[in-house]
């Protein structure tokens, strides 16, 4: 087993040749929960995506490292394969194809590059719906088109219940609170506790405590012009809650040359 | 000059014909006096036949079918095969239930639906000219057809490349209903050139589920007219479907004659490689309380082209009309061509008419999206292009011509 699930040194990636990420190192050990807070516009969604293998995001420095191997070698879905999940901030509705069949697609495509045999569709409505019970979702959602006229909680509980089900080694969850009322927050928060595991790692992307209140992070990351600026343990949420980013990204300021 | 030799070319084949009616003379002359209408004409304006050459197609020999080349058709259903142009009686034992519920004629001529006043589109004056035989159906009143009837015409281009002007006349009699699949199969290493038309009248409280089914090889040029009239509370409900790989051009009037009369109409259009699909559909709502709802799609790829004229036309005495229309079309490589043109000319009030159109490529975000949960790229790709002709594809209520269209709606993309 590794004892690091990724690492990310010296990266930096650009979009449309905007940098983006600038000089960032991470490294995520099994078991451990990050949390990467920071204003908008610091680069957070564009690492969650670029580490989930979208094309258009290009790294210009660095590398990234999972599991021992390179990480941007791989395909979107052959990260996938190896146990990268990302729970997408904007899940996108795709008409006609619908949830049961997408996740039934999904899953034995997984389980076939994992080796395993493909499960049939009556093994997989019976998990689907008790993983659906515990996420207190609707089961009418299973026949619709995915994500398609889902409220937005719907929509996040419909990502945490794909990531019960894929058993991610490395979930990323990009600001999966957004947009959820107070029972959807903690219905999401379970399903991920759920998932918690000593050969698991998560990477959590925040705005607020609120969510860090129900999922306890081992470490907190401060995110600003690309690239980590503070870390501090749990505690620190409360302190950002609190002061907000001011006085970490104005001290930036004074040692980043201009 | 291509247009001069095509009319000495059709007008050498006319004098074949053993059989001349005086309709058929009529036909030819207004043919022969107008050609083929170009590109300024707006009906003709993405597919100009002057710029073809037609002289390589010849008027077709009769040779019998053989009974294995029908042998993949479905069971429990009426089939009347024609092969290149001729009635192939000993195909008949094929017919599920003797005498049948419904009566057919192969005819040499039947002129009766021609209106020369009205009938002045190019392509009907040429099919009456050479059409040389007529498959006729009656569904008489208050019966309902129980398994579908398919009519076959097989292009067999085997020896040579031959041209055919299939005719169809369907009646459906008061409160008749049945399903009725035309089939047009190219079939040999040669291409073909077929000029369909099929006269259609459903009279009072009938019901007549119509497809139209269409197999092509690269350089054959398959164009298919039709005109169809529904009486009060009467249903035209049409599919049309295929796997044309040369020049298809699809051209329909359905004239909603009578009151609370309606039709539905699906359009799958899949050109995966370097065909023109040129669809034209027009819809006359000319009684009150009329409806109508049209729903198109097309997959387009590499440097096919796919052009869609929807038009519906609701008349001053047809007040309270509904009427729908959305074609759909899906772009697969930066070469492919889509042209819609949905139309509403509407001339009363208190009607509810509605019409759209979108051409797009496939969306990036949902490929994405699904890649990023394991599933292969060409899977991907290839959910996202069923999803899309989903819609219509449900409708097609007819599990052979689905069959049909499964090849080419997954291989035949090659993504």
């Amino acid at each position: 087993m590794h004892n690091t699930i990724l690492d990310i040194k010296n990266l930096s990636v650009s979009i449309d040749n905007k940098h983006i990420i600038n000089n960032l190192d991470l490294e995520i050990k099994a078991g451990a929960i990050h949390a990467i807070m920071g204003p908008n516009g610091a680069g957070k969604s564009t690492l969650a995506h670029f580490l989930t293998g979208r094309p258009e995001y290009i790294r210009e420095a660095g590398s990234v490292s999972y599991l021992g191997a390179d990480l941007l070698a791989l395909t979107p879905e052959e990260r996938a394969w190896q146990g990268i999940y990302l729970s997408f901030q904007y899940p996108v509705a795709i008409q006609g194809v619908s949830n049961i069949q997408f996740l039934k697609t999904s899953l034995n495509a997984i389980r076939k590059k994992r080796n395993l045999p493909p499960l049939d569709a009556v093994d997989i409505l019976q998990q689907v719906k008790n993983n659906m019970r515990n996420l207190q979702m609707d089961e009418a959602l299973l026949y619709r088109s995915i994500n398609e006229g889902f409220s937005g909680g719907e929509k996040k509980r419909n990502e945490i219940l794909q990531m019960s089900l894929l058993e991610p080694t490395l979930a990323i969850l990009d600001e999966t609170d957004s947009g959820l009322d107070i029972d959807a927050l903690k219905a999401v928060a379970d399903g991920v506790n759920a998932l918690r595991a000593p050969t698991r790692a998560l990477l959590i992307i925040t705005h607020y405590q609120r969510l860090l209140d129900y999922i306890e992070p081992d470490y907190i990351h401060v995110l600003h012009n690309g690239r980590i600026i503070h870390s501090g343990d749990k505690s620190l949420g409360p302190t950002l809650e609190q002061k907000g980013y001011g006085w970490l990204t104005e001290a930036t300021q004074e040692i980043l040359p201009s | 000059m291509s247009y001069a030799n095509n009319i000495s070319h059709f007008e050498q084949a006319f004098k074949q014909k053993s059989k001349i009616s005086p309709v058929d003379n009529t036909a030819w002359q207004q043919f022969k006096a107008s050609g083929f209408e170009n590109r300024r004409n707006e009906a003709f304006h993405y597919l100009d036949l002057n710029f073809y050459t037609f002289e390589a197609f010849n008027i077709v020999e009769h040779r019998p079918l053989v009974a294995q080349d029908i042998r993949f058709l479905p069971p429990l259903s009426h089939h009347f095969v024609f092969h290149n142009g001729y009635f192939q009686e000993t195909i008949a034992p094929l017919a599920v239930a003797k005498p049948l519920d419904f009566s057919f004629q192969a005819v040499d001529a039947a002129s009766n639906f021609f209106n020369p006043l009205t009938d002045t589109s190019s392509l009907i004056t040429l099919n009456q000219s050479l059409h040389l035989g007529t498959a006729s159906i009656t569904i008489p009143g208050n019966t309902t057809i129980a398994h579908p009837i398919y009519i076959h015409y097989f292009t067999d281009t085997q020896t040579n490349k031959w041209m055919t002007f299939p005719k169809n006349y369907i009646t459906v009699e008061e409160n008749a209903c049945a399903q009725l699949i035309e089939c047009y199969w190219g079939q040999g290493p040669n291409s073909s050139l077929l000029n369909s038309m099929t006269h259609i009248n459903i009279a009072k409280n009938a019901t007549l589920e119509h497809i139209v089914y269409s197999e092509s090889h690269p350089e054959s040029i398959h164009l298919h007219n039709g005109t169809v009239f529904v009486a009060e509370h009467g249903v035209y409900n049409i599919t049309r479907c295929g796997r044309n790989e040369g020049i298809e051009r699809f051209d329909y009037a359905v004239h909603l004659q009578g009151e609370y009369s309606k039709t539905n109409a699906q359009f799958l259009d899949i050109a995966p490689h370097q065909q023109i699909l040129d669809n034209h559909f027009c819809i006359y709502h000319n009684a009150a309380h009329t409806s109508s709802k049209t729903l198109s799609r097309s997959v387009v790829h590499r440097t096919a082209k796919r052009h869609f004229t929807g038009k519906i036309i609701v008349g001053n005495k047809a007040f309270h009309t509904r009427a729908a229309l959305e074609d759909k079309n899906l772009l697969l490589s930066p070469h492919a061509t889509a042209n819609t043109r949905p139309q509403l000319e509407i001339f009363t009030d208190e009607v509810a008419c509605k019409h759209g159109a979108t051409v797009g490529y496939l969306d990036e975000e949902a490929l994405f999206y699904m890649r990023a949960r394991g599933i292969p790229e060409n899977q991907a790709r290839a959910m996202l292009i069923e999803a899309f002709v989903n819609p219509v594809f449900e409708l097609l209520k007819n599990d052979f011509i689905k069959s049909q269209m499964k090849e080419p709606l997954s291989a035949a993309f090659e993504i």
